[in-house]
This record gives structure tokens, sequence and C-alpha cells, in this order.
């Protein structure tokens, strides 16, 4: 025989990739974090200044803005300000009307002003995320979801395997066959940072934000240095958890959307064919 | 109890438009308010009766201090209380009181 390569077992075609409890949460996320953020920028528009420190307003430096002249709608980061007109600060609402506020009707929960509605709508959701989160931690210990499957090993933190990884994943090369029944280093990460960092701090931060939760508990203010730093920690950690949604939305359409999201609906993937190896 | 349409709406929540309308909705807001006393019982729970707001020195009061809400009320005693510096405003305590006071500015 001319080809004596060793004979490759053929993973199984279809398999079952997520969990109930991935698949329920993950579903309940869509609905829940879609409110969370659009609600939020809501509240961000009663105040569009983010400040460092225990306290702040308008005549207090902000470190970020989003706000509008006559003419434009800016944005300023610091020192950087660009402009942002018809998108933030300065944007026509669907009835034609001009309106000088941070983040536009499309973006917001409800669609027009409303701080009050806003924040019954952020303030009740976040039971529900704080709820799920909490009892998805649970079960996904108890059924060894983290230990197995969202935990990064020391070898795969390694600078040159993630270097290797993200090298493949920017020309497009997912992991096929064996492979693709794991999660790679790079979404171990994103999604272990998101579900143990971003996720309870964002919750944290924003309990630091209740007046009665800095009478009850201080410890929070010192945790965060502050009210308003707590405030900006918030944001900044709502724009990771957007940019996580982004590039998961990405991913998920380059990886085969039908073939994900059907998997992430019936729990049931078919298993990409083994690539050959890369020269 | 939650009906089809209840099922339905909450399913178009999903977008935009839907949420405007789940926001005008009686149930909906219903269920927002119930959240809301759950908030406030689970505060109530976790804070002893004589926990207190945070103090600070007073040299982080803000420069240019902002006042929350009207800066120039339009009572007709309050402009000409202003120009004057507060000077002729007094600050009354009376009624089922000892010892009434009539106090300035300075005294305070």
């Amino acid at each position: 025989m001319a080809d004596q390569g060793q004979v490759e077992v053929a993973p199984p075609e279809r398999v079952r990739r997520h969990r109930l409890s991935t698949r329920l949460w993950h579903w309940l996320n869509v609905v829940i974090v879609f409110v969370m953020l659009m609600s939020g920028l809501m509240i961000f528009n009663a105040h569009p200044r983010l400040y460092w420190g225990e306290a702040g307003a308008n005549f207090d430096h902000a470190w970020l803005e989003i706000g509008s002249t006559a003419t434009e709608g800016y944005l300023r980061v610091g020192a950087l300000r660009v402009e942002t007109t018809d998108v933030l600060g300065r944007w026509t609402d669907p009835q034609g009307v001009v309106r000088r506020r941070a983040f536009p009707h499309w973006a917001t929960i409800p669609s027009s002003y409303s701080l009050s509605a806003g924040r019954r709508w952020h303030l009740a959701f976040a039971w529900l995320l704080a709820a799920g989160l909490i009892v998805y931690t649970i079960v996904s210990l108890a059924n060894r979801h983290v230990q197995r499957d969202l935990a990064p090993r020391l070898a795969e933190l390694r600078p040159k395997q993630l270097w290797h990884e993200i090298r493949q994943h920017a020309r497009l090369r997912f992991p096929t066959g064996e492979a693709a029944l794991r999660y790679n280093i790079l979404q171990k990460l994103s999604y272990f940072g998101i579900i143990f960092f971003v996720l309870p701090i964002l919750i944290l931060t924003g309990l630091t934000m209740s007046p009665a939760l800095n009478a009850a508990w201080p410890w929070l203010l010192d945790l965060f240095s502050g009210r308003q730093s707590a405030r900006s920690i918030h944001f900044l950690c709502a724009l990771l958890l957007v940019l996580f949604v982004l590039v998961h939305l990405v991913m998920v359409v380059l990886a085969g959307p039908v073939n994900e999201i059907r998997s992430m609906i019936t729990g049931w993937y078919r298993v990409p064919p083994a690539r050959d190896p890369a020269p | 109890m939650i009906t089809r349409r209840h099922l339905l709406a909450g399913g178009a929540g999903l977008l935009l438009p839907g949420c405007d309308r789940l926001d005008r909705s009686a149930t909906f807001r219903e269920g927002l308010r119930s959240a809301e006393r759950l908030t406030m019982s689970a505060q109530r729970l976790i804070t002893s009766r004589d926990a207190l707001a945070r103090e600070y020195s007073a040299d982080l009061i803000s420069p240019t201090f902002r006042a929350n809400g009207n800066v120039m009320p339009q009572a007709p005693d309050y402009p000409r209380l202003a120009q004057g510096g507060f000077a002729d405003w007094r600050l009354r305590v009376d009624g089922l009181v000892r010892r009434p006071l009539s106090l300035s500015l300075a005294q305070i």
C-alpha cells in the first residue's frame, strides 16, 4: 500500500454540544442584556457625563461626555473630541424633531426620554440578570461545566499558544473535527471573563450607585473609590459587554450561523469535518 | 394569568417598538412596579436602622456647587432677598415649640 497513514476515526456527525442550562441562560440573556444595555443608555441620557472619584456634577471635570452645540453633536473622551452629529449628542427623532440627547431613540428603552421608565426597566431586569447569573454559576459548578469547559488550562495560556489561536481566528480558520467540540482559549477567556468579571462588576458597581446601598454597604464605595468612579467603571464594563456581543455575533456568523444557532437551541451540533493539517 | 397575547407581546418585546408597547401596557407596568417593591424590600432587609450616609470632609466640596433643581425660584420675596445676600431673611421656628425662634443666616 502506498499510503501508510493512520486510519483516522471520524468523530460522530452530530453531537450534544450545549447543556440545557447553558442554552436556557443564553437565550434569557439575549433578552435581559438587550434590555439592560438599552435602558442603561436611557439612564445615561439624563446626565451624559462621567467622572472619577467620589462626586461629580455639571461644573466638575468629566473624563467623558456626549454633548451638543447649536449645530453639532460630539463625543469627548479626555482631550479627544469627535463630531458625532446624527448619531450621538444631536439627532433627529422619527417625528422629525431635532433632539439634543446623548443616545438616539433607536438605542434606548424607552425610545423617547423618560429617566423614570428607564430606571424601572433597568432595576427590574437587573434582578433577572443577577438571579440568572447566580443560578447559572451554581449549576455550572455543580455539573462541572465551569471546571471542564470554561476554565482555561495552563497549557492554553502560554503566549505562543495564545498567539497561534489569535492568528488562526484572524485568518478565519476555525477549529474543526474534534477540536470544534471544545471551547478554544479565546472563547474560554471571553466567556470566563464575562461571567466571572464583567457581569459581577456591572452588578456591584450598579449597587454602588444606590444611595441606600451606600449607607448599608459602604465597603462598595471603598472598593470602587467612590460613586462616580463606580459609575465610570459601570459604563466601561457595559462597553466591554457590547464589544463581547458584537464579536460573538460576528464569530457565530463566520462559524456557520445555522449550525451554531441550532445547537444553542436544540443542543445538537453538526461537527465540522476535520480539514487537512495546515502546512 | 399569562395569555397567548402576553407571550406574543413578550416575544415582540425583542424589538424596540415592542418595548415601547410593553412600556405602555398596564400589566407590564404592574410587573415593573412589583420589581420595584422587591428592590425596596431587599434594601430594607440588608440596611440596619442606624446605617448612615457616608460623610466627607469640607475640602471635597465642589468649587462650583451645582444646585439640584431651581436656582432662581419665582416666589415674590426670593429675588429681593437674594440681592441683599439674604441678610434680611429669617428662619422661623414656631408652632408647637416652647421657645419660638427667628434666626438670621449669620446666626445659623
